[in-house]
């Protein structure tokens, strides 16, 4: 039975129920609510921004539930994002971050998790100009400020 | 299926844009729990660089860094001056101390941490002084756990029965001067946490048998308790008071047991449980001991009404231990983990016995398993289907039999971690040799293992092997003992490969 989803700006989205439940929030709300064909208002997300969630959980509809991994390991690793998502993730910056928020907003975990880890990639082995670069951030410290933070954080590098 | 009723992309931001005139940093619209998650993605060298970005980035960043500080005192260039500690101390939550020789209270002599919660000191330093005794004295309010990983003082006793909110203790113990002196500690420290490990015996210093108390008994928190007993001879009044500790645990899960003297029974461990009277909670079993008698075993069996966990470490265990675990058909129901790979001795048809009986187990680890056994008792299949985690070495007599392992490998078709090795004997020669796993040697029989996480396994692979791999095993995340050539690595860019031996 298919879903009738909203977006933000009142656009329509038919979907699959079983897709729309990878949402955690939408599976709730389906729960809470019943059958019922009143369609699921998303006010926190943009069109395009759920045409690309959309996507991903089509992609995903036949994953087994992912069981919480307390295994309460400080470090996690991000090298491990499948093919598929990874294309599915080269998208403009503001994109990755609404798909992140959207994420989030939904639950949809999984997709939540390889938005950080993309996060994390674009971070990871650069020096803080390129991270500013690949960010597009202006560094307003003064160089009194920057000497002093580097060397107070001189012990963390490296490591 | 997707149908977009009315859809049009919408623009955000214009790529053609120059550079710089977008101002809003993205990195600010992320709520707190998303930026948290994202944090774990990140090892400490990135968090520093992120704190250097900006402003605004370096209030962010900067609890990631110094929430659990860790000082290793075998490089100089990497141990956080005291100042800076200082200047950062309420976002400090764990420190730990290790590797090397340092001392942590002429390094830091006046650090104080107001939110620190855990503290682990795994150091050496000098003779007969406390390495960090001050440090703990200045956290008593707030810490929650303690690891010290050396002998503990009289001092710095006295200062752990100063921390009101201690759950967590881990500690190595200098003697006692006498029962009364360990009675204190007992009511003022042991009895009042919830996790004890103790790397050490208990030595009260004085023949105290049978233990003396003047008072009845003084019920302990204790719900995780782990002690490892690493002397060999028999001390006054030790073992008595190992035993006292355990009878005041009545609210026990966990309990592992560690015993080195080769002439301990297990007959007054099951005693003390008895009089403890923690049968209702008790749920994880750890012991190792050199003989465990099966009267004793059946006896603990008998009581443990819900038993998840059992791992056995005994090198002369045998039949009669299984048949112990068997004749209590609660266990065969509610355990899903039996660890015996620390039992050299469990003969195969044991073993073969387990996998065929024991449905619900999910982790199963022993030492070695003949093909005769699985031979001979052939009409039955393995029932363990959620097994998750496999560790076990086969030891092939018949020529030929190397394909009904794996055949019988490949319908556990839940596992996760497995590591087994295949031996085949040599005909006509008391040696064996391992097997290789693949391509054109059965590999191909494990693809239903699509789960496979971590494995360990004698192999050499090459490409052929390598997209096989990735075809059949898409999560394999880490694989011991197999050879692989640059090309395969190459395209199993994901798995890290451990390899001891060269080939």
């Amino acid at each position: 039975m298919p879903v009738t989803l909203t977006s933000l700006d009142n656009q329509e989205f038919k979907v699959d129920k079983e897709v729309a439940e990878r949402s955690i929030l939408i599976k709730n709300m389906i729960e809470d609510v019943g059958e019922s064909d009143a369609p699921i208002p998303l006010p926190n997300v943009s069109a395009a921004v759920l045409t690309k969630v959309i996507e991903y959980c089509e992609h995903h509809r036949n994953d087994p539930v992912q069981v919480q991994d307390e295994t309460d390991d400080p470090r996690k690793r991000s090298n491990d994002i499948e093919e598929w998502d990874m294309k599915f993730m080269q998208v403009d910056q503001e994109m990755l971050f609404e798909i992140i928020l959207a994420a989030n907003y939904l639950d949809i975990k999984p997709l939540l998790d390889v938005g950080c880890k993309t996060v994390a990639n674009i971070i990871k082995g650069k020096t803080p100009e390129e991270i500013r670069k690949a960010f597009n951030i202006v560094n307003d410290f003064t160089p009194e400020e920057e000497a002093q933070i580097k060397k107070e954080n001189e012990w963390a590098e490296d490591r | 299926m997707l149908q977009p009723v009315a859809h049009r992309r919408r623009l955000l931001i214009d790529r053609d844009r120059p550079q710089r005139c977008e101002t809003v940093d993205l990195f600010l619209t992320i709520p707190p729990e998303v930026f948290l998650l994202l944090v774990q993605y990140l090892d400490l060298n990135a968090r520093a660089n992120c704190a250097r970005v900006s402003r605004s980035w370096h209030k962010a960043f900067l609890p990631s860094i110094y929430d659990h500080v860790r000082v290793s005192f075998c490089d100089e260039a990497v141990i956080p001056s005291h100042d800076i500690l200082q200047k950062h101390a309420r976002l400090i939550g764990t420190l730990t101390f290790e590797n090397g020789k340092g001392v942590i209270d002429s390094a830091l002599p006046t650090l104080y941490c107001p939110h620190l919660t855990t503290l682990n000191i795994r150091i050496q330093g000098a003779r007969g002084m406390d390495n960090g005794g001050l440090l703990l004295q200045r956290h008593q309010k707030t810490v929650l756990h303690v690891t010290y990983g050396r002998k503990a003082s009289k001092d710095l006793i006295n200062t752990l029965a100063g921390c009101p909110q201690l759950g967590r203790l881990q500690l190595s113990l200098m003697p006692f001067a006498g029962l009364k002196d360990f009675i204190s500690f007992y009511d003022q420290v042991l009895s009042r946490v919830r996790v004890l490990v103790l790397n050490s015996s208990l030595t009260i210093g004085e023949a105290v048998e049978p233990f003396e108390l003047t008072s009845g008994p003084r019920a302990a928190l204790i719900q995780d308790l782990n002690l490892n007993d690493h002397t060999y001879e028999e001390v006054p009044g030790m073992r008595s008071a190992h035993y006292w500790l355990l009878e005041q645990c009545p609210r026990l899960v966990r309990l592992q047991w560690y015993c080195s003297n080769t002439r301990a029974s297990l007959r007054p461990l099951v005693a003390a449980l008895q009089v403890a009277n923690c049968w209702d909670y008790l749920e994880v079993v750890a012991l190792s001991y050199s003989t465990i008698d099966n009267r004793d075993l059946s006896n603990l069996l008998r009581q443990m009404v819900r038993l998840t966990e059992l791992e056995l470490r005994c090198r002369l265990l045998d039949q009669g231990a299984w048949e112990a675990i068997k004749s209590f058909p609660h266990h065969l129901k509610t355990l899903r983990v039996l660890n015996l790979s620390g039992c050299d001795h469990l003969p195969s048809s044991a073993i073969q016995d387990i996998l065929a009986t024991l449905w619900g187990l999910q982790v199963f680890k022993a030492n070695r398993v003949s093909d005769k056994a699985i031979q001979e008792d052939d009409e039955r299949p393995w029932v363990c289907l959620g097994l998750k985690e496999l560790q076990l070495q086969f030891d092939l007599f018949i020529p030929g039999t190397t394909d009904k392992i794996l055949d019988r490998i490949s319908n556990l078709m839940e596992l996760e971690h497995c590591r087994f090795e295949i031996f085949n004997r040599v005909p006509r020669k008391a040696t064996f040799v391992p097997f290789s796993l693949k391509l054109d040697q059965g590999m191909r029989t494990l693809r239903t293992l699509r789960k496979l996480k971590k494995l360990s396994v004698t192999g050499c692979w090459g490409e052929s092997e390598a997209w096989w791999v990735r075809e059949a095993w898409p999560d394999l995340e880490e694989v011991w003992n197999v050879h692989a050539d640059d090309r395969a690595q190459w395209i199993l860019y994901k798995v890290n490969f451990n390899c001891s031996r060269k080939r």
